[in-house]
């Protein structure tokens, strides 16, 4: 063995892995910015905070941009519940992506849940996101009894360590470079971009524009036809959301289940009597009050196929203050 | 000398540890091949009468491949037999074995086929030494998923020790490097959008097969080849020379040319020791072209006990077979077509080999027959449906929308055949830019990174490694040869 000549050739190993481990997580310290600002991952300060008594609204864009908190907790005061109202709408929402959040939440201590869902939430063929299940890793301590809830690669990204986390984080890179060098649309990734606008928990999204009735017929796709089935059998998000009302219930948190507004463009094209059925089966079996406001809204009522507009919002969160006045008042 | 009988010892052991922490106790399998194959190799050496050594090639033959056809042929077999009386509403329902194949069976065990022919031949003889002969069979880089090693190329390396020098340390570690980056950073982020697309192929339009198609053929490339360059990089480190499995297979003009390039010891293997002794092109156009059908059969079952691969083997045949006679008729499709000699015709060669490879791919690819009649309908019968699907797949969503459909798809195709262009006017005329200095066109670059200087090779590592962690998938699928 010819060690004298090989050693440069050594040593030039260890030098190139040092420097490009070193460039490597310089760049994931860089682009990992971003995720801090993003409401998945400020949500659990929230819930570090002591919240005794208030009103949270879970779920997705659908609430996040359908609910006025200001507006239900403006309305409530008038009537002399003075109450904190806050919306924690986080986009793509589900009740499996929500789970790894309850003990917080719980921990925070409202005094009343009202979770929008709609058919996606609870879908058969539902997808979670794995960057909010890693994120949680970061944020949060992981029950083991979830593992039931998750598959074995859902899991381990909910318990990932700091360095697998680290590692993780690489999958954003493309996504940085993608906005930073090819679009040069600044920092933060393009979806997220606005939802920093101002995180005070209270505030809808307003950024989306309203979309002509024309429009809103032209986003729909054949494939809407056979999106987010929901059949009569249970699924992981089913189980968790039943799992999540237990919980909140065991703490003597009141829940109230809202089926979101959906614009009937979308739902007599894409949905059937069947999955209906199911769904409100589904919302009847979890033995919590439920408010039905899918077909209440006209198509000028949204912005898009789902997410209501500034009248709509109004229109709903009316609505909403109604029912948790009416809650409220029975229950105190 | 005795230096090297320890290397090779602590090669040996190494190697049979590596397969046990993979496979357990499929070991004894591995040690069982590699008995049967060294015993008959010194049995027929020694053995004078041609008959005897004859059925001691034989039976050595159906020892080694009797454990292939069990873990890899017994379910297939009996499930086509138990299909037979289908017509008269009858299943037969023979036990299926709930057996796992071993990794790696189809390559070790061909590898000591090859040496049991090889000795028969007379074209080597026997390895005077058991070690070393188990060291041949079992040696790990090429263990699990090829290439496949025959002993002529493999056994003489071993007379010498092991000596780790600068040009194999660069040469082996570039290598190593190169094979990462195409299985993490190509093969692996094209995977799940491959398997989002295949899983449920009806749900999708022509763009998206043949998005998907495209893709695999890429997929299988990297993810094979990269193995192929991590396990010659291995093996390189040490000074120990294995046979290059691929060579540009995306550029071949022709079928026949495709399998001079892709997964080169297996074809190389099937020509040798079942296309050749068949009687190859020595017994008239239909035996020839039989042949060819046959053996391209066999190839297709060896990569897995299902239907779709006896398919891609039988459709390879058929063009090969193909090939075989519009080249018997070059002088009139010339007459026909005067520019198919010229640089646009290579072009037009390679365009037309390709597409008919990776429609091959449909049929590697997706294993239910109706899915695969569907996905090659939509790839031949392009429907012009360009709207994209939601998938849940972030980056084929992506691509799909952003880039082809939004970005404009007549921008995308634009691009794309300036890209091919381009790429195939620097690869036809790559003598022509290697002459004036631009070096890169190399047909073996990885040997010009390994040559640079010092420095300058330090650069290109770092940059290597660099790509490797920013890049390379957040989940990493086993190699696909594993399971053949």
């Amino acid at each position: 063995m010819n060690e004298k000549s090989i050693f440069p050739i050594l040593l030039a190993m260890v030098v190139s892995i040092i420097v490009a481990f070193t460039s490597f997580f310089l760049l994931i310290y860089f682009v990992e910015i971003d995720l801090h600002t993003q409401k998945e991952y400020i949500i659990f300060d929230f819930y570090n905070q002591s919240h005794d008594g208030d009103i949270f609204i879970l779920g997705s864009s659908f609430v996040h941009e359908g609910i006025d908190a200001n507006l239900i907790e403006a309305s409530l005061h008038e009537k002399n519940i003075n109450r904190s109202v806050y919306n924690l709408g986080v986009s793509g929402d589900s009740p499996l992506e929500r789970l790894p959040e309850i003990n917080d939440i719980i921990a925070s201590n409202p005094k009343m849940i009202l979770i929008g869902l709609s058919y996606f939430s609870i879908s058969d063929t539902r997808e979670l996101n794995e960057d909010r299940l890693s994120l949680a890793s970061t944020r949060t301590s992981i029950n083991p009894a979830y593992a039931t809830f998750y598959s074995d690669e859902q899991f381990k990204l909910l318990t990932q360590s700091s360095v697998d986390r680290l590692f993780y984080e690489r999958k954003y890179i493309p996504q940085f470079l993608y906005n930073n060098v090819v679009k040069s649309g600044g920092p933060l990734p393009k979806n997220n971009r606005a939802m920093i606008y101002k995180m005070n928990f209270k505030d809808p999204w307003i950024f989306s524009v309203n979309l002509s009735d024309s429009e809103k017929k032209g986003l729909l796709k054949p494939s809407f036809k056979y999106e987010h089935p929901v059949s009569d059998t249970s699924n992981p998000q089913k189980k968790a959301l039943i799992y999540s009302i237990e919980q909140f219930k065991k703490h003597n948190i009141s829940v109230i289940l809202i089926n979101m507004p959906l614009n009937p463009v979308y739902s007599s094209y894409s949905i059937n009597e069947t999955k209906r059925k199911n769904f409100a089966d589904f919302l009847n079996s979890t033995d919590v009050l439920w408010y039905d406001y899918e077909y209440m809204y006209p198509s000028v009522s949204f912005i898009d196929l789902g997410h209501l507009n500034a009248a709509g919002r109004q229109d709903l969160s009316r609505n909403l203050s109604e029912v948790l006045f009416n809650h409220l008042t029975k229950v105190e | 000398m005795r230096r090297c009988h320890y290397q090779q010892a602590f090669l040996l052991g190494a190697s049979y540890v590596f397969y046990w922490t993979t496979s357990n106790y499929f070991v004894i399998l591995l040690l069982f091949i590699t008995i049967i194959s060294f015993q008959a190799g010194e049995f027929i050496h020694h053995t004078s009468n041609p008959t005897r050594k004859k059925i001691i090639f034989i039976v050595a033959l159906i020892s080694l491949l009797i454990p292939l056809g069990i873990f890899k042929y017994y379910n297939f077999g009996l499930e086509i037999v138990n299909q037979i009386p289908l017509p008269i509403n009858y299943y037969l329902n023979l036990p299926i074995l709930g057996l796992i194949l071993p990794i790696g069976i189809s390559f070790f065990t061909f590898s000591a086929i090859s040496y049991v022919v090889d000795i028969y031949r007379e074209t080597i003889p026997p390895e005077e030494h058991f070690y070393r002969y188990a060291l041949f069979v079992s040696y790990f880089p090429h263990l699990l998923a090829g290439p496949i090693v025959r002993a002529g190329q493999f056994l003489p390396q071993l007379k010498h020790s092991i000596s780790i020098c600068p040009e194999n340390l660069k040469a082996g570690v570039t290598l190593i490097l190169w094979g990462f980056l195409k299985k993490f950073v190509i093969a692996d982020n094209i995977a799940p959008m491959v398997n989002c697309i295949f899983a449920n192929p009806t749900n999708f339009t022509s763009a998206y097969i043949i998005v998907g198609t495209i893709f695999f053929g890429i997929q299988i490339y990297c993810d094979f080849s990269g193995y192929i360059d991590i396990a010659l990089g291995a093996a390189k480190l040490i000074g120990l020379h294995l046979p290059q499995n691929f060579f540009r297979p995306y550029l071949s003009k022709s079928p026949t040319e495709f399998w001079r390039r892709w997964n080169i010891t297996l074809s190389s293997f099937i020509r040798d020791y079942i296309y050749i002794p068949l009687g190859g092109n020595r017994k008239g156009n239909v035996r020839t072209y039989f042949n060819l059908e046959f053996s391209m059969l066999l190839c297709g079952l060896w990569h897995g006990a299902a239907w779709n691969f006896v398919i891609w083997g039988g459709y390879h045949g058929i063009l090969l077979s193909v090939h075989k006679i519009l080249k018997k008729q070059r002088g009139s499709l010339l007459n026909l077509f005067p520019t198919l000699d010229e640089h646009f015709g290579l072009f037009i060669k390679i365009i037309i080999t390709q597409y008919f490879i990776f429609l091959g791919w449909i049929m590697f690819r997706v294993g239910n027959i109706s899915d695969m009649l569907y996905c090659m309908k939509k790839y031949i019968l392009i429907d012009f449906n360009f709207y994209t699907i939601r998938t849940g797949q972030p980056a084929l969503d992506f691509l799909m929308d952003d880039v082809f459909f939004t970005w404009s798809l007549k921008k995308a195709i634009v691009v794309l055949i300036i890209v091919i262009i381009i790429t195939s006017v620097l690869f036809i005329r790559r003598e022509y830019f290697m002459k004036k200095g631009i070096h890169f066109l190399t047909n073996d670059w990885i040997k010009f990174i390994s040559l640079l200087p010092l420095k300058y090779w330090l650069v290109c590592l770092t940059t290597m490694i660099f790509i490797c962690l920013c890049f390379s998938a957040s989940s990493s699928p086993v190699f696909i040869y594993y399971q053949f």
